[in-house]
């Protein structure tokens, strides 16, 4: 029997995971054990886990990749910035949850702590590097986030949102569970090391079975990420969970999910024909591109099309996933098509640094807008208008600008983020990723992407134009105030725009070389 | 494509069992004349049913199932650690003694919430 | 007088130290702008004052120092890629860059930009005291104070830059301001009509600046990509050219003036060769060339006022009196000529364009003149006084007199701004009358304004001892003997339009000089009595007068220096600014495309015949407004001609039926067929509307139903795994 050996540079990865696991506990206990009526104190605990997390995880992102836990995890930048950002929107989300709470007088400690295990979920999926590792931490992170979606019980809405979400995740969950299990059919392992290096001949015996195991892990971590056409759970979902934990699903779930996507496909596409998972991660992101857009379109509902947004802004960083996929060998003179990849220069080059800091920097810059837009939403929405059902409409943001000019500009600044409009976030995060996309030679699809996100403009600036353009209804709603809600807000309108106009030392960090273990 | 072939087997002989089982009892069965009230009861282990099966049950089924099965998977979890706590060493210990008590932590949760209480 | 040389040749700065601080020249109004722009109204009038005058005195206390350190022998290291010497400067490092196409921002200031710096900052300063007298009863002072300083930080980018797209920025932002400037009253529509008109205007002169900057990108490019051989200059050899200007463009950027210069010195041997490479392909680099330096005619037309595209500046005196002096005589309306000596060694380069450019020039400086003699504004007279001069200054750069065209732009700014601001002075104690049929007998009433008027107008029209006689006889004296190769005749018509356009300019101002000041004050006039302005308009008056007289010294043949053996007489100016024009001077000595003068004349011929000239048409004007018509009434038998020239030759109208007319019809068919309802209805209504249509189908995908939800994702996966077991079993 092999004794494990364990040292402390073992844990390193997990500690921001330690620190989440621990303040949750302790709010929870806080919860039976302490009788306070005010609990703003448990916000603050989450508030400053998540913070202590996210800078031990942006201190391990200056390691050096390597594998850890016996091959059961890594630690690498990617995962470790994966991490941080993560903690960067859960104490967003924090935040703005103690105010969103207090409103309808539902706080709890469960609630903070159930945002802590999310978060930790997420964490720990962005590092996970086997399948049986890799399945568990998706469901730590699944349940919490099933279990937030319906946490305000009150209402139907809430309850259908979390029924659906818990039985469409489960069904994902089986399916990426299903291919696992075919792969370690196929390989003989799960660790996706050993799984990498078993690949070429499983493919050589039984190239049908690894395919199937592909195509359902791939399933599997789509519906996660909200992939055309596995998003259908996503706008009714996002529309029934309390605010906040929407913002928290639209980014860090999104996040952590696309993290370990990428991960686990750099290792599963040995030995494949490179054609084949590029063409399925091209379609996907055509198809999410374009219908994430178009389903916003017509919406009224403001939340409803923020989550078809996110959708459309999955697209976008599938688009850079693509990329990362695209054959580096093209024959000479292809043509230009949308699922082809034709390098402008002749030779494909190597994308993959220009990628991950694309993807990193889009999940930094949608973390901070994504969150700053529900928050604004979530201060705004009013109780009341849920038996009229209108909570969200673009009626209700009527002449903000006149009411709260200050809430309208974040607001339209968190729009314009989402837009992709220079000098926000949002416009560095497109540009990098579309520009990488472009360098690889995904021409055609780079040009969906822009196309698709000109359609993204339009509802974006619809909610500008209600907010500064209409007069504002009789019975309009006010902001609720709360010092931790506008605290999260200024935060995230500072870096929407901080991080547009100086991405300097941050994209030099995302953009250093051993950012992937193994790649 | 090969490969595939005792998969297709296998599938029909599965389906196959299903059907025969189905079709022998058919024949098979014993046909009452006069059909007993007890035979279209549920089967509650010879217990007589009280009322319908479908009607709303307390929450706190769930509670005290939910906990009973977190216990139970650590058994499932303690079980090999104690058989091979010696040769793994104090660092098996230490980590069983963490693992445990974050379940009892939870456990302590689950008391003061009031779980377990069955009023 | 040496040890005065050498009290003037040994600044108190270190020369790197003053380059570094060249930003701060800008900075200073820029910032004095922001101030009295964003919070003059609540600072009140005295602290914009403060403020914005300070911030210009500031400016020119800098230049100051500044010019001192270019006048410093110390500093006469020349550029590491052989560019300006005795230039004082700092490179910031790259401002933008695309591909291998780099343009960084530096700033420079040699002995041309030097002087140009103490004109602007000085007479800006002149110009913001009196202004600030002269504004003092309106409400927008805060406005004009903010503009003003606008303008002059625009300017001092402009003259400051090391490169041409730096230049274009401060030549944009001036035309900017002179728009802001000139509808300054905007309320008034024909005031902001003249604004629009001198904006569109430049804008065609804008246009044909960067036709010329890309142009020469493409040139600048074409030659880096030359074989060594073909860039042999005399002393080394090809190899080394062609490293030393590959490294200066990949650092500098191919537009820097010092790259440019490079440029010129590749050139002589390549005019006849053919273009290999880029867009340009197939032209000679000579016709490449002219074309380039045609395209900036045209910008320095649009900026400096000069056919076709002068209309604007005489309707640009819609703006207040001290914007016509600084902006519309005294600065910004010098930028073509100060662009033309910048990138003088390619002027010589291109003899086409140099006798363009001497026509252009004599052509613009007789049509104003004519123009200006039967105008009634007094601005207006001094606008197309301006056109004119401008016009001579033109002809100057045309046949390669760069010092000489120079000097007419500083003696001009000073006394054209004292004419400006003396006139507004004028309107200022008359009730704001422009007519000078109106006026009369003001020289009791104004005693000051009278005075510097007179100095001015004498100094405008050539009287010896005067400034004005010396530049405009120095340009005149090289259009008549250097002559450029292949054009003998033009330009001898060149000279003759220039020589009459000194007589015209004497008769037309004297003609304006005795409506307004002598003789009985008219029965028209507004008031009955006219008053005196305030010192704080009167002194910049006198301080400008003054410097219209001293700056004579410039044009004194008294330096002496040693070229090619031989002691050569130059004038103060043509020695000064050798430095700046040493590779001009050694390309026209290598290529001979100027013939220059082998004898220095004695100058007392073109005295005498400056005399003359102002004398007699000032006598002519005399006779005909004082003796004959003395109420500004005209000569039956010359009335046709009067109409037209009142009429400015109907170039306005013209314009309004060739240009104006057929492109308002044609964009208004534009807009009724393409814009209206193939562009707005069917691309983008359409588009919209397609776009919108599928989404709302899309949308009744999204049932709600999470087992419909289930099966779609249970299908999709499904069929990509079949697809991909289908693509690789057979």
């Amino acid at each position: 029997m092999i004794i494990p050996h364990f040292t402390l540079n073992d844990f390193l990865p997990v500690m921001p995971v330690g620190v989440l696991m621990a303040a949750a506990i302790v709010l929870m206990l806080s919860e039976v054990f302490l009788t306070s009526t005010t609990r703003t104190y448990q916000a603050i605990i989450a508030a400053l886990a998540s913070i202590v997390a996210g800078g031990i995880a942006v201190n391990n992102a200056f390691e050096p990749a390597r594998l850890v836990l016996q091959g059961y995890a890594v630690l690498d930048p990617f995962s470790s910035w994966t991490t941080a950002m993560v903690c960067l929107g859960t104490f967003l989300a924090v935040l703005l949850s103690a105010g969103f709470l207090k409103h309808r007088n539902a706080e709890r400690g469960e609630f903070y702590a159930l945002m802590l295990f999310a978060a930790a979920g997420m964490s720990l999926l962005s590092l996970s590097a086997e399948f049986i590792t890799l399945f568990i931490n998706l469901e730590v992170l699944s349940v919490a986030t099933y279990a937030l979606t319906a946490f305000l019980r009150r209402g139907p809405r809430p309850s259908e949102a979390g029924f659906k979400y818990f039985i469409l995740g489960a069904f994902a969950a089986a399916l990426l569970l299903y291919g696992a299990a075919l792969i370690y059919g196929a390989t003989g392992a799960t660790k996706l090391v050993e799984v990498s290096a078993a690949l070429p001949a499983a493919f050589a015996k039984s190239p049908a079975l690894v395919y199937a195991g592909l195509g359902l892990v791939l399933a599997g971590f789509a519906f996660k990420v909200a992939a055309v056409p596995f998003h259908m759970w996503t706008p009714d979902v996002y529309e029934g969970a309390p605010t906040p934990v929407t913002a928290l699903m639209s980014a860090g779930v999104k996040a952590a999910a696309f993290v370990a996507m990428v991960r686990t496909f750099l290792f599963l596409v040995k030995g494949i024909d490179p054609v084949i998972p590029f063409t399925v991660f091209s379609l996907l992101a055509l198809l999410t591109m374009v219908g994430g857009n178009l389903l916003a379109l017509p919406q009224r509902n403001v939340k409803r099309m923020l989550a078809y947004s996110s959708i459309a802004h999955a697209g976008y960083m599938l688009l850079g996933v693509a990329a990362l996929f695209a054959p580096k060998l093209v024959e000479a003179g292809a043509k230009v098509g949308v699922l082809t990849a034709t390098p402008l220069t002749g030779t494909a080059q190597d994308v993959s640094v220009a990628v991950y800091k694309g993807l990193l920097f889009y999940i930094l810059g949608y973390t901070v807008t994504s969150l700053g837009a529900f928050g604004t939403i979530s201060a705004l929405e009013r109780r009341e208008d849920e038996t009229r059902g209108n909570t969200w409409d673009l009626e209700r943001f009527a002449g903000l600008a006149q009411r709260k000019p200050g809430w309208a500009a974040a607001m339209a600044l968190f729009m314009l983020s989402l837009g992709g409009v220079p000098p926000t976030v949002g416009f560095l995060g497109k540009l990098f990723l579309f520009s990488a996309a472009v360098d690889a030679g995904l021409l055609g699809l780079a040009i969906v992407g822009v196309l698709s996100s000109v359609i993204g403009v339009y509802f974006y600036l619809r909610v500008v134009v209600y907010m500064f353009m209409r007069p504002a209804p009789i019975d309009a709603p006010a902001p609720f105030r709360h010092w931790t809600t506008e605290l999260a807000l200024v935060t995230s309108a500072v870096l929407v725009v901080g991080l547009g106009i100086l991405p300097g030392t941050i994209t030099e960090w995302f953009s250093r070389v051993g950012m992937v273990f193994g790649h | 494509m090969q490969s595939w072939i005792p998969i297709l087997v296998y599938l029909a002989i599965a389906s196959s069992v299903g059907f025969l089982m189905l079709g022998a009892s058919r024949v098979l069965r014993v046909r009452a004349k006069d059909v007993p009230p007890t035979r279209e009861l549920t089967y509650e282990s010879g217990e007589e049913p009280v009322g319908n099966a479908w009607i709303r049950f307390h929450p706190r089924y769930y509670v005290v199932a939910l906990v009973f099965i977190l216990f139970d998977v650590e058994t499932a979890f303690l079980v090999p650690w104690a058989l091979n706590v010696r040769a793994l060493g104090r660092f098996a210990i230490v980590e069983m003694i963490v693992f445990v008590v974050i379940l009892l932590l939870g456990w302590v949760y689950a008391l003061r919430k009031g779980a377990l209480k069955w009023q | 007088m040496e040890k005065l040389q050498l009290f003037f040749q040994t600044a108190p700065v270190d020369a790197t130290q003053a380059g570094h601080a060249l930003w701060l020249i800008i900075a200073l109004p820029l910032l004095g702008a922001l101030i009295s722009g964003v919070a003059g109204k609540v600072i009140g009038r005295a602290n914009v004052h403060l403020v914005t005058i300070g911030a210009v005195f500031g400016s020119f206390l800098l230049s100051l120092l500044v010019f001192w350190s270019v006048n410093d022998f110390r500093a006469s290291a020349p550029s590491p890629f052989g560019g300006i010497g005795y230039a004082v400067g700092a490179d910031f490092g790259t401002w933008f860059q695309a591909g291998t196409f780099r343009v960084n921002f530096g700033l420079v200031v040699d002995h041309l930009s030097g002087v140009m710096l103490l004109v602007i900052t000085g007479v800006g300063f002149l110009i913001h005291l009196y202004s600030a007298e002269y504004m003092s009863h309106d409400k927008g002072y805060w406005r004009f104070f903010a503009y003003l300083n606008l303008f002059i930080a625009a300017m001092l980018t402009l003259v400051l830059a090391d490169s041409l797209p730096l230049l274009f920025v401060g030549w944009e932002g001036v035309g900017m301001c002179s728009y802001l400037l000139i509808g300054f009253w905007y309320d008034d529509p024909q005031k902001a009509y003249a604004g629009r008109k001198a904006f569109i205007t430049n804008r065609i002169g804008d246009f044909g600046f960067l036709v010329a900057s890309f142009l020469m990108v493409l040139m600048v490019e074409s030659i880096v990509g030359l074989p060594a051989d073909k860039l042999n200059r005399a002393g080394i050899t090809g190899e080394q050219v062609s490293s030393r200007y590959g490294s200066a463009v990949a650092e500098k950027g191919p537009l820097a003036f010092s790259v440019l210069e490079e440029t010129a010195k590749a050139l002589p041997n390549l005019l006849d060769e053919k273009i290999v490479t880029g867009p340009l392909t197939g032209l000679t680099y000579e016709l490449a060339l002219t074309i380039i330096m045609l395209c900036f005619l045209l910008g320095a037309a649009g900026k400096s006022a000069q056919i076709p595209l002068y209309v604007w500046l005489p309707d640009a005196m819609a703006g207040p009196t001290p914007v016509s002096a600084l902006i519309h005589a005294a600065t910004m309306v010098t930028s073509g000529i100060y662009l033309f000596t910048r990138v003088s060694y390619l002027v010589v380069l291109s003899p086409v364009a140099m006798i363009t450019i001497a026509l252009i020039g004599a052509t613009t400086a007789l049509v104003a003149a004519l123009i200006a003699f039967t105008q009634k504004g007094i601005k207006k007279i001094l606008a197309y006084s301006t056109v004119s001069q401008l016009g001579l200054m033109f002809l100057g750069i045309g046949v390669g007199a760069f010092w000489a065209a120079f000097l007419h732009v500083v003696t001009h700014a000073f006394f054209k701004a004292c004419l400006f601001l003396a006139a507004g002075s004028v309107m200022h104690g008359n009730a704001d009358e422009e007519d000078v049929t109106k006026l009369g007998g003001l020289r009791k009433e104004m005693p000051v304004t009278w005075a510097t008027f007179l100095v001015s107008t004498m100094a405008i029209t050539g009287i010896v001892p005067l400034s004005g006689f010396f530049s405009k006889d120095a340009i005149l004296h090289a259009a008549h003997t250097q002559h450029i190769a292949g054009y003998h005749g033009l330009q001898t018509l060149a000279w003759v339009m220039g020589t009459l356009t000194a007589a015209c300019t004497a008769f037309y101002m004297m003609r304006a000089y005795f409506l307004t000041f002598e003789g009985e004050r008219s029965k028209d006039a507004k008031t009955p009595h006219a008053h005196e302005s305030a010192p704080l308009m009167t002194g910049p008056l006198v301080v400008l007068a003054v410097l219209a007289v001293v700056a004579l010294v410039h044009g004194l043949p008294i330096m002496h220096m040693q070229r090619g053996g031989e002691t050569v007489t130059q004038t103060l100016m043509e020695n000064f600014l050798d430095p700046v024009l040493r590779t001009t001077n050694d390309l026209v000595a290598q290529k001979q495309f100027l013939e220059l003068p082998h004898e220095h004349e004695s100058m007392v011929g073109p005295w005498i015949q400056a005399w003359i000239i102002a004398i007699v048409s000032g006598a002519l004007a005399f006779f005909i407004y004082r003796r004959f018509l003395p109420r500004g009434g005209s000569l039956q038998f010359l009335e046709p001609l009067r109409k037209f020239s009142f009429n400015k030759f109907y170039v306005d109208e013209v314009y309004d039926a060739l240009i104006i007319k057929p492109i308002t019809v044609l964009s208004r068919i534009l807009h009724k067929v393409v814009d209206a309802v193939l562009i707005d209805s069917v691309a983008v209504h359409g588009t919209a509307w397609l776009t919108a249509r599928t989404g709302a189908v899309l949308r009744y995908l999204q049932t709600g139903d999470a087992q419909m939800y289930a099966a779609v994702m249970a299908l999709a996966a499904s069929s990509g795994v079949v697809w991909a077991i289908f693509k690789v079993l057979p």
